[in-house]
């Protein structure tokens, strides 16, 4: 009898030491204001990869102690894990590898407490995640227009509107007075000169009339800023609004073999991607583009899957007749009539 | 019984030469104690190049030479110069003479540079790289060594930066270094961005906010100057004395604590806050503590009140552990890059 009293107190103990384990881990993974009912959208120095929320928990670990910091006491001591050296590095010990950060290449050379890269006059930021803005020449104002920042990384302007027609992309050069060239590369698209005729803009590709949109950058600090917006631009000037379907910029690096990091499947498939596409004959931005187009509105339907998140449908595209994309467009809470996103291709060749 | 006696006088005269060796070891670290000393004291110029070879030199019982680290560095240094001779900068700031010497330390230290000797001969300088191979030091705590990196190339977070500061204080500029947990980077100071910093292990320059959330860094640390503050002359030579206590400690084991609490005393002295210095200082009192099993309760209850005090002024500047969680993704982090970086290793 005295042994099953034992038992049952041990196990008391137990469950008492396991739900406090679990009350503990839960409570560090929440926001601090969450006991309050509160639970805002909250902006993070490292975009929610790494723990940012200081004080959650009253016992800390300063060294070989557990330090109570309500009481000011250290309250137990640390067993030594001598299995594990790394595992238990001494804390005075100076000897991390640094991980880089993925948006280092971003706003590099800007100190973390800017305000739109400091250019509050052109640039604007309302939501806090990157410069979102307009330089709407159309009609000589900047203006902007919430979920642009899917579109277009930053700095970028609008020569005339989302579905202008060639003629009016036309006037609308003419009326600021561009002297412009048609870009062969690109069907119906234009390119323009303008840092010399606009001061200090600098030149942009206009694209074909459904990819109107991204058109000039402003030379900010310098050469190197100057030089960074450009290679953004053309980077994402393709990934442009769209009536009938987006797409996040940063997909073209998957999709053309510039994934080297993160999961060793993602970068298989990028690097895969890349010589699909190059045996198909695509070898550009807009050229993959023709191909979104072509599958949305000429493509067969190959499957149609939902999950939580949303509806994915495949659509195949043939590339004449050496093989064809599969393109899966996503549409977010599996409402069909929405603009769907497109998340991922499937090269195939014949 | 001969052969015993014999047996016995070779085990005596062992015995006598391991502790006259230990003897010279621990005179040997206490002339770097004073030599390191007389540097914050004024008695002798702020080098922090010296003071760091001192501190390694100390550890391996003076094996080194001091005329081949400086021909080491040297060369480095001419490297840097043939460098900024050879190419143009893109910098339009009116501090490009600093900021290229700034680059061309950067690009020696991180970049494979081809080198065409006076004879025609061309080879490649590599660039000096993160060691994956145990990083704390624990088997091996030669691995934290300027020296260690010279003459392998590989090093870590301790003594890339230093060799950074080392190199850009050869070339007569200034080079800070810059603490963050477990951590040391270097800040530097230019015209057209202010404030910016290096980082060696990985080879990029990160912004602040990054250091923030990848070291989980508390901003009272901050406010305090515990982290990601610019260290001084006299707080880098204060680090070298810690670095020569940790040593000790690697060397003669935890149990002899009067040398590293006397090193650690006297860098906080010339640099109060240094959190390392702190955590050494306290860790050792600690232990000495826990091995103290004849003191009487109420010296115990004293001792340990003493060392909450310190536990408590630590908490109070700002340091905290990271979480476990994240310390694990970290070290997934590490081994992924070091596949990354490293050749594998030929296994029969």
């Amino acid at each position: 009898m005295s042994y099953i009293n034992y038992f049952m107190k041990y196990l008391r103990i137990k469950l008492l030491v396991l739900l406090l384990c679990l009350v503990a881990t839960s409570f560090a993974d929440d926001f601090p204001w969450k006991k309050y009912g509160l639970n805002p959208k909250v902006l993070t120095l490292s975009k929610g990869k790494y723990k940012e929320f200081h004080d959650m928990e009253t016992v800390v670990q300063i060294g070989s102690v557990y330090f109570n910091t309500e009481t000011r006491k250290i309250v137990g001591f640390v067993k030594k894990d001598t299995t594990s050296k790394v595992l238990s590095m001494d804390a005075h010990t100076v000897s991390r590898w640094f991980s880089p950060d993925p948006l280092s290449e971003e706003y590099s050379s800007w100190s973390p407490y800017n305000y739109v890269m400091n250019n509050p006059v052109i640039f604007i930021d309302p939501d806090g995640r990157s410069v979102d803005w307009y330089l709407n020449l159309a009609q000589g104002k900047i203006e902007y227009r919430p979920g642009s920042d899917s579109h277009f990384d930053e700095a970028l302007v609008h020569l005339a509107d989302d579905k202008a027609t060639v003629g009016e992309v036309e006037n609308s050069l003419k009326g600021k007075n561009y002297k412009y060239k048609k870009d062969a590369s690109v069907s119906g698209g234009y390119r323009v000169d303008t840092e010399k005729q606009f001061k200090g803009w600098k030149m942009m590709q206009i694209f074909s009339p459904e990819n109107v949109g991204t058109v000039l950058a402003m030379s900010i600090n310098g050469t190197q800023t100057r030089n960074k917006l450009s290679s953004k631009i053309t980077a994402s000037s393709t990934s442009t609004v769209e009536s009938t379907f987006s797409i996040n910029p940063k997909k073209f690096d998957y999709f053309f073999g510039k994934v080297t990091t993160g999961s060793p499947h993602n970068v298989a498939r990028s690097s895969q991607n890349l010589k699909d596409l190059t045996t198909l004959g695509i070898k550009n931005k807009g050229q993959l583009m023709g191909v979104f187009k072509n599958a949305i509105n000429n493509g067969k339907v190959i499957s149609t899957k939902t999950n939580n998140y949303g509806t994915t449908v495949t659509r195949s595209a043939n590339i004449g007749n050496k093989g064809s994309v599969n393109v899966g467009f996503f549409y977010k809470g599996g409402n069909l009539k929405s603009v769907p996103s497109v998340t991922t291709i499937i090269p195939k060749i014949y | 019984m001969l052969l015993i006696k014999r047996f016995l006088l070779v085990i005596v005269t062992c015995a006598i030469c391991f502790v006259a060796n230990a003897q010279r070891e621990t005179s040997k670290y206490e002339a770097t104690y004073k030599d390191i000393v007389g540097m914050l004291e004024g008695q002798q110029s702020l080098d922090f190049k010296k003071a760091v070879f001192l501190v390694e030199d100390a550890y391996l019982g003076g094996v080194l030479d001091y005329k081949a680290y400086d021909y080491t560095l040297q060369y480095y240094k001419s490297l840097c110069e043939k460098l900024i001779q050879t190419r143009d900068l893109e910098y339009d700031g009116i501090d490009i003479n600093r900021v290229s010497k700034f680059a061309a330390v950067y690009t020696v230290m991180k970049d494979t540079i081809p080198v065409i000797q006076s004879d025609g001969e061309m080879f490649y300088h590599m660039p000096f790289e993160y060691d994956f191979e145990d990083i704390s030091g624990e088997s091996d705590w030669r691995k934290m060594f300027v020296t260690k990196l010279l003459s392998t190339h590989k090093g870590n977070c301790h003594s890339l930066p230093y060799l950074y500061k080392i190199i850009t204080e050869e070339l007569g500029e200034e080079a800070h270094l810059a603490f963050a947990p477990n951590h040391i980077y270097i800040k530097q100071r230019c015209k057209s961005m202010g404030w910016y910093n290096t980082e060696l292990t990985s080879g990029m320059f990160p912004v602040d906010s990054w250091l923030m959330a990848s070291g989980y860094i508390h901003l009272k640390s901050i406010q305090n100057g515990v982290y990601m503050d610019a260290l001084n002359d006299k707080q880098s030579i204060a680090v070298c004395l810690v670095d020569l206590a940790q040593g000790y400690q690697k060397k003669f084991g935890k149990d002899d604590g009067a040398f590293v609490l006397k090193a650690c005393e006297k860098a906080l002295e010339y640099y109060p806050n240094y959190i390392n210095a702190m955590l050494l200082q306290v860790e050792t009192k600690f232990h000495m503590w826990e091995m103290n099993v004849e003191d009487n309760n109420e010296n115990k209850a004293k001792g340990l009140a003493e060392i909450q005090a310190i536990y408590n002024r630590i908490h109070e500047l700002g340091y905290r552990k990271m979480p476990e969680e994240m310390y694990l993704d970290w070290l997934v982090s590490l081994k992924n890059e070091g596949e990354k970086y490293n050749n594998k290793k030929i296994r029969f």
